[in-house]
């Protein structure tokens, strides 16, 4: 009589390792679409250019933060000091200096050993995957331990003084326990353990903890560093029987507790090797593994695989009709001339609309430019307008020779003359004198979604080039308002750096909205610019987006 | 070449490193859209899409899992992809289905020819769930929610499938006995 095998069972085995040679067309036809969708209308990015993308944003915010706030701890720094406290400061600077720069190295240790744990464990899951050379994994791995080692005593030498003990990263190592127990529940149920169960079932509660710590003894140098490879082996052997493992793990457990014990017993002196210890907890009877924690796992390893899962990316373009009211000022300066730095400057408060046009390159990456009618206005106060006969032609257009402070002009008797213009006087205005400016501007950007759900967070920098196209000043004294014409120190062209954070919300896939604060410095904005005049604008930019 | 390096390369548009990274998954890959698709056409559809996804969405992978089993994950989706529209099987008597006994006898006899084409010809939704649960490894849980059905629509049709498949072997037995 012929044994029954469970039907899943039988096709399980027989389909596991089956593989067949697709026919060459399938190549064809692959070949042919990947290279239409990378030819022009693709508009390939590469990879780096992203990076690179945050990096510049990255610099631009610092530049900023240094630009805005560095004037400002200049004029509050005591011109002298006594010469004890600043030494004083500069010792404390230079303790300082020293205790981030071990606790950076701390930090530049961990993150080796735990990216050399991470290198070993992923090694584990080469060796895992390999089931025609068994043997060369593991023999890497053990390369790979010694190599950790070296590692770890030379940046253990550097840093002498540190604590003997550090802990380090947690990752979990595939429990041979575990899995023969869930082996023995599918046998039951008669069938073989699949694939990817094996894959999932893992011990949560094993843990691989390393010990930047020195071995005071020759043979504790030598237990530890074999216990490693010890653990290794045992770890990479995953159709060996339980109870070897389980042995093996616990012999290893102890011998590690040996090393712990004894690097706690001689920590004046136990600085002299560091040490990479594996330990396994293990479970001490294999039928104490609960199912809470197996689905615990099993949850873990849905997250994984959802985390894996890839996320269906298009490139899409979209299109943002955007309005923005607009604070226009400077940091500093004057447009007018370098007696005006001191005078007190108005804000202006304009509007700016127009159409933003995205390129989504990358899933997190845009590109946009577009087209804004942008007006603005920069207003000093305190100003004097009047003329000099013997100057002046043409008392009608803006001179900035004749616009005084008037603090100052009320001493001066070359101004504030008389002209006689069709049978009038005029005495000249004392008040303020506003320039307004109108603009195209086309921004060239790159925003980044810092986060990309239903709500968004992007981060946006980039360039504008800024074309004039209506220029006018005028002034004012509280009652009459002269017009003067254009202001022909400002430049035609001029650009500004962008950086701005903007807020999005998806109505849908194909409708949304967004409202972004961008700061724009404006760069070369007038001609000659004799009093370090530096413009710049905030606008709160909010439209509604459509993608197509 | 490593794979990190083949990875960059076809990342790059290198179009050797791409049919050298094809050359290396294909045959596993295709195994595993046999067993998801109707036919040898359909399989063959499924795994152009498959490497198509598997090229464009490369720059995705962060090298956290094994990349084989990333590859196989985008062959499962896009042959999920492919028969949603499907119609759904409900369970309709769960006790019975549990009872049924699952066992077959003389499996040496079945050759992997057969036990495909056996395969192929499960209705799509049963075909699918079998082949995830069964030979794949997925639970019900992941099933259902791959799949847009009730974890008691996936073992049902998971049960259906067994049922199907050893109806059909029994059947070719006896064919095969009478014809010999």
């Amino acid at each position: 009589m012929s044994d029954k095998k469970h039907i899943d069972r039988v096709f399980q085995e027989r389909f596991k390792k089956f593989e067949a040679t697709p026919p060459p067309a399938v190549w064809d036809a692959i070949e042919k679409k990947i290279n239409t969708a990378h030819k022009p209308g693709g508009f390939l990015i590469p990879a780096w250019l992203r990076y690179v993308s945050i990096a510049a944003v990255a610099v631009a915010l610092f530049s900023l933060g240094s630009l805005l706030w560095y004037p400002f701890e200049a004029h509050q720094k005591p011109d002298s000091e006594p010469a004890n406290t600043i030494e004083k400061i500069t010792n404390q600077a230079t303790e300082n200096d020293m205790l981030d720069s071990q606790r950076r190295q701390n930090n530049q240790n961990n993150d080796t050993i735990n990216s050399d744990l991470n290198g070993i464990t992923n090694a584990k899951r080469g060796n895992s995957m390999s089931d025609q050379n068994p043997g060369a994994p593991n023999d890497k791995i053990v390369q790979e331990n010694k190599f950790n080692q070296q590692k770890i005593v030379a940046k253990s030498s550097e840093n002498t003084n540190r604590a003997a003990t550090q802990t380090t990263s947690l990752t979990t190592i595939p429990n041979n326990t575990a899995q023969s127990q869930s082996t023995g529940k599918q046998a039951a149920a008669g069938r073989e353990p699949r694939p990817s169960f094996k894959k999932e079932h893992t011990n949560a509660a094993a843990v691989v903890a390393t010990y930047n710590t020195k071995a005071a003894q020759n043979n504790d140098q030598q237990t530890t560093s074999a216990a490693p490879n010890k653990v290794l082996n045992q770890v990479h052997r995953p159709q060996e029987a339980t109870s070897d493992t389980t042995a093996g793990s616990k012999s290893v457990l102890e011998s590690m507790n040996n090393i712990v014990a004894k690097t706690t017993n001689n920590t004046a002196d136990a600085l002299k090797t560091n040490e990479l210890i594996l330990q396994i907890a293990v479970p001490q009877d294999s039928s104490n593994v609960k199912k809470a924690d197996l689905t615990e796992v099993a949850a873990k390893q849905d997250e994984i695989k959802q985390e894996e899962t890839p996320v269906a990316f298009k490139k899409t373009w979209s299109g943002t009709p955007v309005i923005a009211p607009l604070f226009s000022s400077s940091m500093g300066g004057s447009s007018i001339g370098e007696d005006f730095k001191d005078n007190a400057k108005s804000p202006g408060f304009n509007v700016s609309y127009g159409v933003l046009v995205g390129y989504n390159v990358a899933p997190k990456l845009t590109v946009r430019t577009g087209v804004h009618q942008v007006n603005m206005s920069y207003t000093t106060q305190q100003i004097n307008y009047g003329f000099d006969v013997q100057v002046l032609s043409a008392p009608l257009q803006f001179n900035r020779q004749a616009v005084t402070d008037l603090g100052q002009s009320q001493g001066r008797s070359a101004f504030s003359q008389e002209l006689v213009s069709d049978g009038n006087t005029f005495n000249g205005l004392s008040g303020e004198i506003s320039q307004r400016l109108a603009f195209v501007e086309v921004p060239l950007e790159v925003s980044y979604r810092l986060i990309d759900r239903k709500v968004s967070l992007n981060v946006t920098g980039g360039m504008s080039a800024l074309f004039l196209t209506d220029n006018s000043v005028a002034v004012f004294d509280g009652a009459k308002r002269l017009d003067l014409g254009a202001d022909s120190n400002f430049n035609d062209f001029h650009q500004s750096a962008n950086l701005g954070l903007g807020l999005g919300y998806k109505f849908s896939d194909k409708l949304g909205a967004i409202v972004e604060p961008v700061f724009k410095y404006q760069l070369n904005a007038l001609k000659r610019d004799v009093a370090d005049f530096r413009p710049y604008n905030i606008g709160l930019y909010t439209g509604i987006t459509f993608t197509f | 070449m490593g794979l990190e390096e083949l990875i960059g390369s076809c990342i790059a548009g290198d179009s050797r490193a791409q049919r050298e990274l094809y050359t290396r998954y294909s045959r596993q890959l295709y195994g595993c859209c046999l067993r998801y698709a109707s036919g040898y056409d359909d399989a063959q559809d499924i795994l152009q899409e498959t490497f198509i996804t598997i090229f464009d969405k490369l720059e995705q992978y962060g090298f956290k899992g094994s990349f084989e089993g990333w590859c196989k994950r985008i062959a499962v989706n896009t042959a999920l992809m492919r028969y949603r529209g499907t119609k759904v099987y409900e369970l309709l008597n769960e006790d019975q289905l549990q009872s049924d006994d699952d066992g077959i006898e003389d499996v040496e006899t079945l050759c992997i020819d057969l036990m495909m084409k056996l395969v192929q010809e499960l209705p799509d939704r049963y075909r699918m769930c079998f082949t995830m649960y069964a030979i794949d490894g997925y639970s019900h849980k992941e099933i259902a929610s791959m799949m847009e059905v009730t974890v008691g629509t996936s073992k049902s049709n998971v049960a259906r499938a067994r049922q199907q498949l050893k109806t059909a072997i029994i059947k070719w037995r006896c064919r095969d006995s009478s014809a010999s």
